[in-house]
């Protein structure tokens, strides 16, 4: 007898320690802020597309800062974090403003679920719930489960039955929900306040599923050697979390990442019930019977997820929030640019949100059509390409750093109607760097490109030939015209005409007026 | 709760002793590979003679053959390790040639009838004799419950290692058990603040312990060990992360060792949950901090587009060694906040060493090569001529390392518009200097050697 008081002694001493730390839930961040990074193009199709378990849900990466306050009671305690983004890296979270900081933080994803709550419950006594066949009348019993999730057996008076094996209705009751099983993933962290009170706290963590990129338009008035150039953040959210009215950073430049940040996807214990063949089909198993070795049985599955049910997924809309001007003034931050919004903006789950951040309405081009030549022969195949020419410069309309990403040109017909006239890319443009916008192949300027002669060594290595390429501009416009070749290796190149190096190639350039004709030779020596 | 543990544990192990609930002390050390040894300390009262003990708490992922139960007074016979489980078709299929009680249904009128019936065979199907017929189970598609008399001794609702001892006297006993276990693993993620102006970082480190074993280790005492140790097995991971140590430190880190690997220990006994990722801090670092920009190329070639280049941050470890994990580096913006600008991996480094890590590219720091001219010297020998343009959009100067690869034996420089350094035989290297918003170019020329 004295020693089962002791014993129970020490249990409520245990029960009264583990109560002296308390939980304090944090339910919401009091505010919200988002930091994108650019990882890649956002291609909203694609993200509609993307089932909800689509590995694309990794992709992306945002820097989120939350602020949340918290009433701390005296002395040790555990804050339970609610509300966080779904797509949180929860190894990357930080916690700033606790009195002591933090002893250790915890991130708990053992899930609530049939299966988890089955398995945790093994050795435990339940009330299993059957009807009466004849009267209808609900039967309860007491029984103790005997195994879990992969086919529940359980023991009622001392006997063993196995669960939902027997097509009649019957169910378990349990007492309480086992511990450590959460309905969502947990971040939490254990501290130690000296005094009660209130304190504000910063949490912040890299959470994926957010991404943005910059997408331009040019507009070219016809004849005008000027175009209108619109660059637009693209900020995409496909995680399951929406932010409402937040401020919001976006960050241009290749950060360097590891791969190592993912969310972790917490699986639910998946229940099945393993029962022995009931369902005998006569037609299947002529006799005498094979003799196979025994199969499993049929399994009725029930797998529960744990993801909370994503927005409405019929309608992602893609709001345009434009101010005709507005521009947005890059920050520094290192060695990469920071574009904060100018005002907040709501980022719901699973939407594509375009903000305009550049407006620069006459920025000069030359407009320039190009004809490249690669090998050491023409390749029939190459097209004349129409190659639009900006320097990033204050004096030539610009001036501005522009992030990576995608350049739609428009240009306005005779008629007065834009036609989509090409697309491009370009990476990070630093100030005062040329850019180049590729907008596709011309068709009214023909060139014939032929190899003339050529000569080889007396081990047969070619070593000299002559090209002739010729050109006409059949447009009704005087164009600019340039023949690229490139000079890989140690090839030289002679030619009368003048013409430059860049970048490999050897260039030369020609004005021709409508319908004029222009022929160029040149050879290649390749010496010893 | 624990009472009831206790009862249960009594009901069913008739013949076995359950080592459940005496569980009292726990270690574990927990290694960066998957991998964690569980020391298990308890005090377990023993009959004289021999007696098999059940442990059902073990970790649910334990590596059995690696599980060793020492302690004075008793010799240990035979280990187990039962994983048939207990599921409704495998007590059916263990009941073949048993008796069973099956409960019909009858339709219309709701009654219930029992009978006994002995299972013959369990192929795709049950048969069963019920007095002198044979019927096949649910043959009727009619709702029939089957009620066993036991469980067959050999099924489990979990794997359970069992141990067989011969203890000299009947009394308590103090055991130790230990085993190695998967599911268990731990690396250190670091967050750095860098603080560009004063050249400084500091350098928070975080043991990250993840338990996907199965189990939850109540109040143990918990090492964590850093380093690479071998183990055997069907499939070996020597994948390394990208190394950014520039030169290897040379002293010795005052945490404690263990043979050649360091050994941290967390301050408190913790309780490692069973699905969990477990945070400790374990460093609070303070070290001077340089910003460089770096741009490497490892032959001679033309691009045709500028190219951006490298930022790394380049300090020493002195004091401390930094277990294997993920760098992550933070820069304050204008106001002041801390924002995340890129990360690296980092592998086990002695303290002392120097470290370089990458954290992106530099959005204003651009270099342009051309190659402007090879020619041939000599069969195996080319003479290239290169040029490389800098450019610089900040409005600060900056310095840019540039390193050129690609020299063979005997190579050399012949002409160089700015004086470079050797790196090594086959690398050359030059600090090249570019004005706030301008451009340098560095013109050299080259003899690749052979």
């Amino acid at each position: 007898m004295i020693v089962r008081a002791t014993r129970l002694l020490a249990v409520a001493f245990f029960a009264a320690c583990a109560s002296a730390r308390a939980d304090v839930i944090s339910q919401r961040p009091d505010s919200v802020a988002i930091t994108f990074y650019h990882e890649g193009a956002v291609d909203t199709s694609e993200l509609l597309n993307a089932g909800e378990n689509s590995s694309i849900r990794n992709s992306g990466l945002a820097f989120i800062t939350e602020k949340r306050t918290i009433d701390l009671p005296a002395g040790p305690a555990v804050v339970k974090f609610e509300g966080v983004t779904s797509t949180m890296v929860p190894q990357t979270a930080d916690i700033q403003g606790l009195p002591t900081g933090a002893l250790e933080r915890n991130f708990d994803y053992d899930l609530l679920s049939p299966g988890s709550l089955l398995a945790k419950s093994i050795g435990e006594t339940v009330r299993l719930v059957r009807t009466d066949t004849k009267s209808g009348k609900r039967i309860e019993e007491t029984a103790i489960i005997r195994s879990g999730p992969d086919g529940a057996v359980f023991e009622v008076n001392g006997k063993f039955e196995a669960l939902h094996c027997s097509a009649l209705p019957e169910k378990l009751i349990f007492e309480h929900i086992p511990g450590g099983l959460t309905d969502t993933p947990t971040l939490s962290v254990r501290t130690t306040a000296p005094e009660a009170g209130r304190y504000t706290v910063t949490l912040s963590y890299i959470a994926t599923g957010l991404d943005w990129s910059a997408d331009y338009v040019a507009h070219i008035e016809p004849g005008s050697d000027k175009l209108e150039l619109r660059g637009w953040l693209t900020l995409a959210n496909f995680s399951d979390t929406g932010f409402d009215h937040v401020p919001v950073n976006a960050v241009a430049g290749e950060l360097r990442t590891t791969g190592a940040d993912r969310p972790l996807r917490a699986q639910p214990l998946v229940l099945t019930t393993n029962c022995w063949p009931t369902k005998i089909d006569w037609a299947k198993y002529p006799l005498p019977p094979p003799a196979p070795p025994p199969p499993p049985g049929p399994l009725e599955m029930v797998v529960v997820t744990a993801e909370r049910r994503a927005a409405d997924i019929q309608s992602v809309p893609l709001a345009v929030t434009a101010y005709t001007q507005q521009e947005i003034k890059a920050q520094a931050l290192g060695d990469y640019k920071l574009y904060p919004l100018p005002e907040p903006v709501t980022v719901a789950a699973r939407q594509t949100k375009q903000i305009q951040f550049v407006y620069r309405p006459d920025v000069t081009f030359k407009r320039v059509y190009r004809y490249s030549v690669y090998g050491s022969e023409a390749d029939p195949n190459q097209k004349t390409e129409v190659v639009l020419r900006l320097r990033n410069r204050t004096e030539d309309g610009l001036g501005k750093p522009l992030p990576a990403g995608g350049v739609s040109v428009f240009e306005t017909s005779d008629d007065g109607t834009p036609i989509f006239a090409g697309q491009d890319s370009i990476g990070d443009m630093a100030e005062d760097l040329p850019i180049e916008i590729k907008t596709g192949g011309a068709m009214d300027v023909p060139v014939e490109a032929r190899v003339t002669e050529y000569t080889t060594t007396g081990s047969g290595r070619k070593d000299r030939e002559k090209m002739e390429i010729t050109v006409e501009n059949k447009k009704a416009v005087p164009i600019e015209f340039e023949i690229r070749q490139f000079a890989f290796g140690s090839a030289r190149i002679d030619s009368d005409a003048h013409f430059e190096s860049e970048s490999g190639f050897a260039i030369w350039h020609f004005h021709l007026g409508p319908g004029e004709r222009e022929t160029l030779r040149y050879a290649m020596r390749w010496p010893a | 709760m624990r009472l009831s543990a206790i009862c249960i544990a009594a009901v069913t192990l008739a013949g076995a002793a359950s080592a459940a609930d005496q569980q009292q002390k726990l270690s574990i050390t927990v290694y960066n590979n998957n991998l964690a040894l569980v020391e298990d300390e308890r005090r377990l009262d023993m009959p004289a003679g021999r007696t098999r003990l059940e442990f059902k708490d073990v970790s649910a992922s334990i590596k059995p053959e690696t599980a060793a139960l020492s302690g004075a007074g008793f010799g240990v016979v035979e280990q187990n390790f039962d994983y048939d489980l207990l599921t409704p078709s495998k007590m059916m299929e263990k009941a073949v040639g048993h008796e069973i009680e099956i409960v019909r249904t009858i339709p219309g009128t709701g009654a219930q009838t029992r009978e006994k019936a002995t299972v013959l065979s369990v192929n795709s199907g049950v048969v069963l004799r019920v007095g002198n017929r044979i019927e096949v189970l649910s043959a009727d598609g009619l709702p029939t419950q089957v009620v066993f008399d036991s469980i067959p001794e050999n099924l489990r609702a979990q794997p359970t290692l069992s141990i067989t001892v011969d203890a000299a006297q009947a009394g308590p006993h103090d055991v130790a058990l230990s085993y190695l276990t998967t599911g268990l693993s731990w690396n250190a993620d670091y967050v750095a603040l860098f603080d560009e102006k004063q050249n400084t970082l500091k350098l928070q480190g975080w043991i990250t312990l993840t338990n996907n074993s199965g189990t939850s280790y109540k109040d143990a005492k918990t090492q964590l060990v850093a380093g690479d140790i071998n183990i055997t097995g069907r499939y070996q991971n020597n994948w390394q992360p990208p190394n950014s140590v520039r030169s290897a430190g040379t002293q010795t880190s005052n945490e404690a060792s263990i043979a050649d690997y360091y050994l941290y220990t967390l301050p408190e006994r913790v309780t490692i949950a069973e699905a969990q990722t477990k945070q400790v801090s374990f460093l609070d670092l303070g070290v001077n901090a340089k910003k460089v920009y770096k741009y490497r190329t490892y032959g001679f070639q033309s691009a045709q587009d500028p190219v951006h280049a490298d930022v790394d941050v380049d300090f020493s470890n002195t004091e401390k060694a930094l277990p294997e994990g993920v760098m992550r580096v933070y820069l304050r913006d204008q106001a002041g906040e801390p924002k995340f600008a890129g990360e690296d991996n980092i592998a086990h480094t002695p303290a002392g060493s120097e470290l370089s890590v990458k954290i992106g590219e530099a959005f204003d720091v651009t270099v342009q090569p051309t190659l402007v001219s090879s020619e041939k010297i000599s069969n195996a020998r080319t003479r290239y001529a290169m040029s490389y343009l800098l450019r610089n959009a900040k409005s600060e100067p900056v310095t840019v390392e540039l390193r050129q690869d690609g020299l063979w034996r005997g190579g050399k420089v012949e002409t160089e518009s700015l004086p470079s350094r050797r790196i090594d035989a086959g690398t050359l290297g030059w600090s090249v200097p570019v004005p706030a918003n301008g451009e340098t170019t560095l013109t050299f020329t080259v003899d690749s050697g052979d």
